[in-house]
């Protein structure tokens, strides 16, 4: 089960930075889809990592990671609803902005 | 192994994924002017906002009631400071050109906080003005 999880989270992770590597490439500038894209690749990375863990170290499930999956649950709906409520639909931001390095 | 492999690009993912979000979350707070009621509140009246003002505005923040809605990106962009913070440690030996960059981003993170802080400031006056006038 720990094992199904831990490949059905990183196939999410996978398809969410393709879908990140799209909106780069496309130069998509919506905020709100920026944003919703960012804290679905957010919530599929922690928690694939998080299954892993499970994996490799089935002792630290009772003290710490029975928690995270939880957490970033509830972090996935927040993470939106801040989008819809404090970014307005017409707000725009470049993307490349967002991966700049530093110089 | 096949675990071990799938543990160290989740790290390196999400760390690109957290990095991006809270920039994003930066960028759309950096549009926001700060009123001269917050400014005077957080004692940054004459200059712009600093680097290391963030930990007084986060705790001028919690003073205030909660919204609701901005907790989680608060502490998202905490914990975005805290790294940065490690990384102007780890620049000051290693990367000195990272340095400024760092300063930057702090800086931004200081300005999200004060305009949360703004945010709840305008929020506490509207709940001060709807119990005044329901006892009228």
């Amino acid at each position: 089960m720990v094992e199904l999880g831990q490949n059905l989270h990183f196939v999410g992770m996978v398809l969410t930075y393709l879908l990140w590597g799209a909106i780069l490439k496309l130069r998509e500038t919506r905020t709100r889809l920026i944003q919703m894209v960012l804290a679905l690749g957010v919530y599929f990375s922690a928690t694939a990592c998080t299954y892993a863990l499970r994996n490799l170290f089935p002792v630290l499930q009772p003290a710490v990671l029975r928690w995270v999956p939880p957490i970033m649950g509830v972090w996935l709906p927040i993470a939106w609803a801040y989008t819809f409520a404090k970014v307005s639909e017409d707000s725009r931001l470049a993307t490349a902005r967002l991966v700049a390095r530093a110089r | 192994m096949a675990a071990a492999l799938i543990c160290v690009i989740s790290v390196a993912v999400f760390l690109q994924f957290f990095v991006s979000y809270c920039r994003s979350v930066l960028a759309v707070s950096r549009k926001v002017e700060l009123s001269d009621r917050v400014r005077e509140v957080s004692g940054i009246a004459n200059r712009s906002v600093g680097a290391d003002d963030f930990s007084k505005l986060v705790q001028l923040v919690h003073l205030c009631p909660e919204q609701g809605d901005d907790e989680t990106e608060i502490r998202a962009v905490g914990t975005y400071y805290g790294l940065l913070r490690v990384m102007k440690y780890f620049s000051t030996f290693l990367i000195p050109g990272f340095g400024p960059w760092t300063e930057r981003e702090r800086q931004s993170c200081s300005h999200f906080a004060a305009v949360a802080l703004d945010r709840r400031i305008s929020y506490s006056r509207d709940l001060f003005t709807q119990q005044v006038a329901d006892r009228t």
